[in-house]
């Protein structure tokens, strides 16, 4: 499971220094508002699996998301969220983050680092992944989401 | 009663063209993901080119990023029995419509030679599609290999 816990630092630098400034130019730019906001919500999904806060990822998926984990197994929402409650926190970094906005569609794109403990040493996996977000009854929902290592 | 019949009339058919409209996408979307791996296996450029979207987001199953301009030219430099050789049949695919949107995915089987030796392997994949300009377009596709 690509766990993205952790990957709050990194976030914070890119809220910081793209999503507090797009307020300025919501009014004008409203994909850069949408862009803000998913940036957000990606973050608040950091965080709430962070802190096993099964709530509020419950908020930010659709019933019906499509999760693909970097192994290629499927979750669905609840085998994703009973998973996120017992989740043991590996470290994940996001190093890159791109949000593309289609009117009501944003697709997320970033490549991730995660360093977990398996069998008594250190295993570091580099992936990118993709995450699908919809307006839907006035709030963004994620409807699907995506990991593939990186072999090269 | 005639108001009420009326008033009930104009109730039922939204939701009927609605969940007209929702099934009719489904097919759509599902015919163009069989277009999509036949217009690959030919190597058809032009078929290809209809259906991704000029800003689509293509992750492979190595994790490398392409551009769609350099998707259709990799399809397009690979001589016959290079890229086609790589043959790819889906086993199964699901498609949930939200509005302009739908998420298909599924598991394809990937045959092919790689270093002069055979594989198959199967791989789960993610394709988002939007109606745009009366049109169903991919903008995202990524694809991950299934370990277990």
């Amino acid at each position: 499971m690509r766990s993205r816990g952790c990957r709050l630092a990194v976030c914070i630098f890119i809220l910081g220094t793209i999503g507090l400034l797009a307020p300025a130019r919501a009014q004008d730019n409203p994909d850069g508002s949408a862009r803000s906001k998913i940036l957000a919500l990606e973050h608040a999904w950091n965080q709430a699996e962070a802190f096993h806060d099964v709530k509020s990822l419950d908020s930010l998926f659709d019933n019906a998301l499509v999760y693909v984990d970097a192994d290629g197994s499927l979750f669905t929402k609840a085998a994703f969220l009973e998973h996120a409650r017992s989740a043991h926190l590996q470290q994940v970094v996001t190093q890159s983050m791109s949000v593309q906005i289609h009117g009501d569609t944003a697709i997320v794109t970033g490549v991730y680092q995660a360093t977990s403990f398996e069998n008594a040493r250190l295993v570091t996996r580099r992936g990118r992944f993709v995450d699908t977000w919809v307006y839907k009854n006035s709030t963004w929902v994620c409807v699907a989401a995506q990991a593939t290592p990186i072999v090269h | 009663m005639r108001l009420a019949g009326t008033l009930l009339l104009l109730y039922l058919l939204p939701c009927s063209v609605l969940a007209q409209s929702e099934s009719e996408a489904k097919s759509k979307v599902a015919a163009l993901e069989q277009l999509w791996n036949q217009a690959y296996k030919a190597g058809d450029i032009k078929a290809l080119d209809s259906i991704l979207d000029d800003a689509i987001v293509l992750i492979n199953d190595d994790g490398s990023v392409q551009t769609k301009a350099e998707f259709l030219a990799s399809v397009k430099a690979a001589p016959p029995a290079s890229a086609q050789q790589q043959q790819v049949s889906p086993e199964s695919l699901t498609v949930h419509v939200y509005g302009a949107v739908a998420i298909a995915s599924g598991v394809m089987r990937v045959k092919g030679t790689e270093h002069g030796k055979a594989y198959s392997r199967a791989e789960r994949f993610v394709d988002t599609w939007l109606y745009k300009a009366g049109h169903w377009v991919c903008i995202a596709t990524n694809a991950t290999p299934v370990l277990h």
